[in-house]
C-alpha cells in the first residue's frame, strides 16, 4: 500500500549508462561483469526521506519503499517482477507460508539468507518485525484496526528458521499472505538498539509480553528518528541490515542516492552494473533537461511535451523528438487506483465533503475521458473505483461507472439538495438535514467553497487540475487552489497527518499502489481508523464490506462498487507513464513493473 | 567699473521670470526621445493589458473549454500569435499575463522603494550606532542569495498573488536603502539642514522638509529600476515554476512553458512574449535614465 507518485512504470526501470562505453564513470571494480552506472531519475519533488522499513503512512511512498528501501532490505515475500504482480518465491527471503488449523495457524520458514553483517535472516529477524508491529501498530502504514497483524494474532513464536503464527479467527489465506505477511521485512539484530551504543531486546522478546512491548517502543523511537535523518542513511547500522542486491553508499540532502552491489546478497540475481544512482529533481522540466543532456539513463517525460498522442491507452506513440535518437519511450499499467484525497476531518469544507450528493456532483463534473486524452495525450485511463483496472475478473467483475461525466447531473445533484446558483456562485438556500436540504453543518446563504491543493512540478497535472476546477467553478463552487511539493501535499494537506489542515481536497499526483497490500481489499485505505486512511473517511457499510473479504476468498465486487458509489475519494485518470530508457540498456524482465518495484539488478548494458 | 556696468545692465534690462523647475525637468525628460518612446510603449502596453482582456476577452483560465481549441496551433487568422500547449490563445495570454506581471511589478516595486526609502533615511539621518546596526543588517540581508531566498520563502509559504507581491517587495529594498541612506547622510550635514535643526526643528521635520525633497531624484530613479527588477524577479520565479498560481499566469511562467515547446518548433509560444517582456524592462530602464537626468540639478538652468 504505497502512495504512488507520478513516476509510473517507466520509473521502475534501471539502466546501465552509456558511461560504460564512454569509459568515463565506470568505477574500478574487479570482474568484468559489473560495469557501468545506471542513473535513474527520482520523481519530481519525491525523493526518499525514510530508510527504516517499518514505516508509518506518512512515509509510505513508492519513493521510500519499492524504489529505495527494497533495493537494500528484502521483504519476507517479494511481489512484482516485470509484468507480474504475483509473489516471487525465488527472490523472497521466506518460503511460501503454510496454513493449517482451519486457516488459524500460519507457519513460515526462512531460507537462511544473510544480512551484510553476516547474521542469518532467520525466525528472529521476522519476530523482530512482528514484535515491533505489536508494540507500535499505528505507526505502520498498513495497520487496520482489528484486522490481520497484530490485532488478529493471538501468539507468534520463532525458532531457528521457523515462525509460527496463531490467529484468533480464521483468515483468507489469499488476503493474509498478500496483505499481512507481505508487509513483513525481516530485520537484523544490529537494529535492536535504543541508541548508537545501547542494545535492546525487541527481536528476541516474547511476542506480546509487556517487557517486549516496552523494549520495542524504545527501539522504534530510536530507529524512527534515525530513519528520517537523511545524514544517517549511510550509517553502518543500516548497512548491516542489507540483505538485498544493493548497498547504499552515498546519500545527500537533496535526495541523490548511490548504490553499489551487495556482494553478500544471497538471492539468485546479482547486480550486473557497478553503480546505481538515483538522481533527485524538483520538477519534471529539470528532469527533461537532464534527459536531453544525456545525464539520465532512466527517466520520464511529461506528456505535455509530446507532439503526438498515444494510439490508445497502454500503447506507445511517437517519442519526443529531442530524445528519440537516444531513448526508447515506454508505457504500461500499474496495479493502482488513482484518486484525489477528500478530507472528512475538521477542515472548513468538511460539512460539504460529508454530503454524498456533493461528492457525486464533484465526481460527475470530472471529464476523465477528455483529461486522459488531452492533458495526458492518451497516456492515461479513466478510473472509477478503489480497485486497480487490472484487477482479475475473478476477484472483481467489471461494472459501469456510477457517476460518468455529466455537468447537468452534477448541477442537479446540488440544486435538488437545497443549493441555488446565483450570479455564478452557488449557495445553500435550504439549510437543514431533511430530504432536499443542504445537510448537517451547512448554514443558509453559505457558499459551497472548497480548498484544493495538488502537487507542483508536473505540467500535465496542472492541466488536469485546472480543467477539473474550471468545471467545478462552472457549477458555482468557489475553489481556492494552491500547490505544494509531493511530500507537503501528503503531510500538510491530509487530515490524517494534519488534523488542522484547511485543505479539503488533496491530489499528490497519483493514487494508491497496491503494495505491500497486494490484494486490493483496501482495508488500510478505507477502513475506519486505518493507518493510511488519509482523509479520515468512515462508513460502517464500507467497513463491513471490507471485513467480509478478509475471512474467505470473497469476491471484491461489492466492495469495489461501494467505493465507486460512496466516493471515499474522487476518482481521476490513472497516468500510465511516459518513461524514457536509454537505448543501450537491456532488461531481462522487460521494462514494465506493475508494482513500480525497482530491480536494477536485472538490467545491463 | 565693471560692477557699475553690471548694475546698469541689470537696472536697464527687463527682468525675465525664472522657468519653473518642473518645466525645466519636463523639458530635459522630453528631450530624451528613447524615454518618450518608452513611455508610450509602457502606457500603451499597460492599457492593452488592462483593457483588452475585458474588451475582447479570450478564454485564458477555463482549461475545460480550452480542451476544445487546438494545442500548439501556429499563428493564423483566428489566433494571430497561435495557441499554447493547453490551447490558450497566445496574444490574449500575453495581455492576460501582462496584467499580473505589471500589477505585481509595480506594487512590489512600490513596496521596495517605500520601505527602502524609509529605512535608508532613518539610518542615514540618525547616524551613529543606529546607522551602523541598521547597515550591518542590510549587509547580512545582502549576503543571502536573492533568488535562493525567494525560492525558499515561496516554497514554505506558498505563492498566492498577495504573497508574491509582499515577498518580492519586502526582500528587494536592501540595495535601495543603501542609496537613500547615502543621500540622508550627506544632506543632514548641509547648512540648511543644520540651520533648521538649530532653529529647533524636529528630526522628523528635517527628514520630511529637507532630506526627502533633496533625495527625490535618487528615489524616483531607484523606483523605476525597482519596478523593472520586480518584473524581472517575478518572471524569474515564473520561469522556475514558482510564479503566480494557475490558472493565472505571468510572462515568466509563459516563457517557462514556451521554452519547453520551443524545442518542438513552436516558436510563437516564446518569441512574442519574450519580445514584449524584454521591451518592457528596457523601456522602464530608459525612463529611469531620463528621470535621473531630469532630476539632476546640474542640468537645470539657474
Amino acid at each position: 500500500m504505497f502512495r504512488k507518485g507520478k513516476l509510473r512504470l517507466a520509473i521502475t526501470i534501471g539502466l546501465v549508462t552509456a558511461a560504460g562505453s564512454l569509459g568515463l564513470i565506470v568505477p574500478t571494480i574487479s570482474g568484468a561483469s559489473q560495469q557501468g552506472t545506471i542513473r535513474f531519475a527520482e520523481g519530481a519533488g519525491a525523493s526518499p526521506n525514510y530508510i527504516f522499513p517499518y514505516y508509518s503512512g506518512q512515509f509510505c511512498s513508492v519513493a521510500n519503499t519499492t524504489q529505495f528501501q527494497m533495493l537494500m532490505f528484502r521483504p519476507l515475500y517479494f511481489f512484482g517482477l516485470g509484468n507480474s504482480a504475483a509473489v516471487q518465491p525465488k527472490i523472497s527471503t521466506g518460503n511460501p507460508p503454510k496454513y493449517s488449523n482451519g486457516n488459524k495457524t500460519v507457519t513460515l520458514t526462512m531460507k537462511g539468507w544473510k544480512f551484510a553483517d553476516g547474521q542469518t535472516v532467520n525466525a528472529e529477524s521476522v519476530m523482530f518485525f512482528l514484535n515491533m508491529f505489536k508494540a507500535v501498530p499505528t505507526d505502520f502504514c498498513t495497520y487496520s484496526p482489528g484486522l490481520g497483524i497484530p490485532d488478529q494474532v493471538s501468539s507468534a513464536t520463532g525458532k531457528g528458521n521457523t515462525v509460527t503464527i496463531h490467529l484468533k479467527s480464521p483468515v483468507s489465506p489469499l488476503w493474509f499472505s498478500d496483505n499481512e505477511l507481505a508487509t513483513i521485512t525481516p530485520m537484523p539484530n544490529a537494529w535492536d538498539r535504543t541508541s548508537a551504543t545501547q542494545t535492546a531486546n525487541c527481536a528476541a522478546g516474547k511476542y506480546g509480553a509487556a517487557s517486549t512491548t516496552v523494549a520495542c517502543k524504545n527501539v522504534y523511537t530510536y530507529l524512527n528518528a534515525q530513519g528520517a535523518k537523511l545524514s544517517s542513511f549511510t550509517d553502518k547500522m543500516w548497512e548491516s541490515g542489507t540483505d538485498g542486491p544493493w548497498k547504499l553508499t552515498k546519500f545527500d540532502d537533496l535526495g541523490n542516492a548511490t548504490f553499489v552491489p551487495n556482494r553478500a546478497y544471497s538471492g539468485p540475481q546479482k547486480a550486473q552494473v557497478a553503480t546505481f544512482k538515483e538522481v533527485a529533481f524538483t520538477s519534471e522540466t529539470a528532469e527533461e533537461n537532464a534527459l536531453q543532456a544525456g545525464q539520465i539513463d532512466v527517466g520520464v517525460v511529461d506528456p505535455s511535451i509530446l507532439t503526438s498522442d498515444a494510439p490508445s491507452p497502454g500503447k506507445v506513440g511517437a517519442n519526443w523528438g529531442q530524445l528519440s535518437s537516444r531513448y526508447n519511450m515506454v508505457t504500461g499499467s500499474d496495479f493502482a487506483e488513482n484518486d484525489m484525497d477528500l478530507n472528512f476531518g475538521k477542515n472548513p469544507g468538511s460539512p460539504f465533503i460529508n454530503q454524498l450528493y456533493v461528492r457525486q456532483a464533484l465526481e460527475s463534473s470530472i471529464d476523465q475521458a477528455t483529461i486522459a486524452k488531452d492533458a495526458f495525450k492518451n497516456y492515461a485511463i479513466p478510473t472509477y473505483s478503489a480497485l486497480p483496472l487490472s484487477t482479475p475478473v475473478a476477484e472483481s467483475a467489471p461494472f459501469a461507472a456510477p457517476y460518468p461525466f455529466n455537468l447537468a447531473t452534477a448541477e442537479s445533484d446540488l440544486t435538488k439538495n437545497g443549493w441555488t446558483n446565483s450570479g455564478g456562485s452557488i449557495t445553500c438556500t435550504s439549510p437543514g438535514t431533511g430530504s432536499g436540504q443542504c445537510g448537517a453543518g451547512i448554514t443558509s446563504g453559505e457558499a459551497l467553497t472548497l480548498n484544493v491543493q495538488w502537487n507542483s512540478g508536473s505540467p500535465s497535472e496542472d492541466t488536469e487540475m485546472n480543467a477539473i476546477i474550471a468545471d467545478w467553478k462552472g457549477l458555482g463552487i468557489t475553489v481556492n487552489q494552491s500547490q505544494a511539493t509531493f511530500d507537503n501535499v501528503i503531510f500538510n494537506c491530509t487530515s490524517l497527518y494534519n488534523p488542522t489542515t484547511t485543505e479539503d481536497i488533496c491530489n499528490w499526483g497519483g493514487g494508491w499502489l497496491y503494495a505491500p497490500d497486494y490484494y486490493p481489499s483496501g482495508e488500510p485505505l478505507n477502513l475506519t481508523g486505518a493507518s493510511s486512511n488519509y482523509g479520515n473517511y468512515s462508513n460502517p457499510t464500507m467497513d463491513s464490506l471490507i471485513k467480509a473479504t478478509l475471512t474467505t476468498n470473497t469476491n471484491l465486487t461489492a466492495y469495489a462498487k461501494f467505493t465507486a458509489s460512496n466516493l471515499p475519494d474522487l476518482w481521476d485518470p490513472l497516468n500510465l507513464g511516459t518513461g524514457e530508457i536509454v537505448k543501450t540498456l537491456h532488461s531481462s524482465i522487460g521494462w514494465n513493473n506493475v508494482l513500480l518495484t525497482l530491480t536494477p539488478e536485472y538490467y545491463r548494458y | 567699473m565693471s560692477i557699475v556696468a553690471d548694475n546698469r545692465g541689470l537696472v536697464g534690462q527687463e527682468e525675465t521670470p525664472p522657468v519653473p523647475m518642473w518645466r525645466q525637468r519636463l523639458k530635459i525628460f522630453m528631450a530624451n526621445k528613447l524615454a518618450i518612446a518608452s513611455c508610450v510603449y509602457v502606457i500603451v502596453l499597460a492599457l492593452a493589458c488592462y483593457l483588452v482582456p475585458h474588451i475582447h476577452p479570450t478564454n485564458q483560465t477555463n482549461q475545460a473549454l480550452a480542451f476544445g481549441t487546438p494545442e500548439n496551433a501556429a499563428p493564423s487568422g483566428s489566433h494571430w500569435f497561435g495557441t499554447d500547449s493547453n490551447g490558450f490563445d497566445e496574444l490574449g495570454r500575453i495581455f492576460f499575463a501582462g496584467e499580473y506581471s505589471l500589477t505585481l511589478g509595480f506594487l512590489a516595486g512600490f513596496i521596495t522603494i517605500f520601505v527602502g526609502t524609509l529605512y535608508g533615511m532613518i539610518s542615514g539621518f540618525l547616524g551613529g550606532v543606529v546607522d551602523a546596526v541598521m547597515m550591518r543588517m542590510i549587509d547580512a540581508f545582502l549576503s543571502i542569495p536573492y533568488i535562493f531566498l525567494l525560492i525558499s520563502l515561496i516554497t514554505i509559504f506558498g505563492r498566492s498573488t498577495a504573497f508574491l507581491i509582499l515577498v518580492i517587495g519586502l526582500t528587494g529594498w536592501w540595495g535601495n536603502a543603501r542609496i537613500i541612506r547615502g543621500d540622508a547622510l550627506l544632506i543632514r550635514h548641509l547648512d540648511y539642514a543644520n540651520a533648521s535643526t538649530s532653529m529647533g526643528a524636529s528630526k522628523w521635520h528635517v527628514i520630511r522638509r529637507h532630506v526627502f525633497p533633496n533625495s527625490i531624484s535618487n528615489i524616483v530613479t531607484v523606483a523605476t529600476f525597482s519596478v523593472a527588477d520586480a518584473i524581472l524577479f517575478l518572471s524569474a520565479l515564473g520561469f522556475l515554476g514558482l510564479g503566480i498560481q494557475t490558472p493565472q499566469t505571468d510572462w515568466g511562467t509563459m516563457l517557462q512553458a514556451g521554452t519547453e515547446q520551443l524545442q518542438n518548433g513552436f516558436w510563437w509560444e516564446v518569441f512574442p512574449v519574450a519580445i514584449v517582456f524584454i521591451l518592457v524592462v528596457v523601456a522602464i530602464n530608459y525612463i529611469g535614465d531620463a528621470l535621473r537626468d531630469a532630476f539632476e540639478v546640474r542640468l537645470l538652468e539657474r
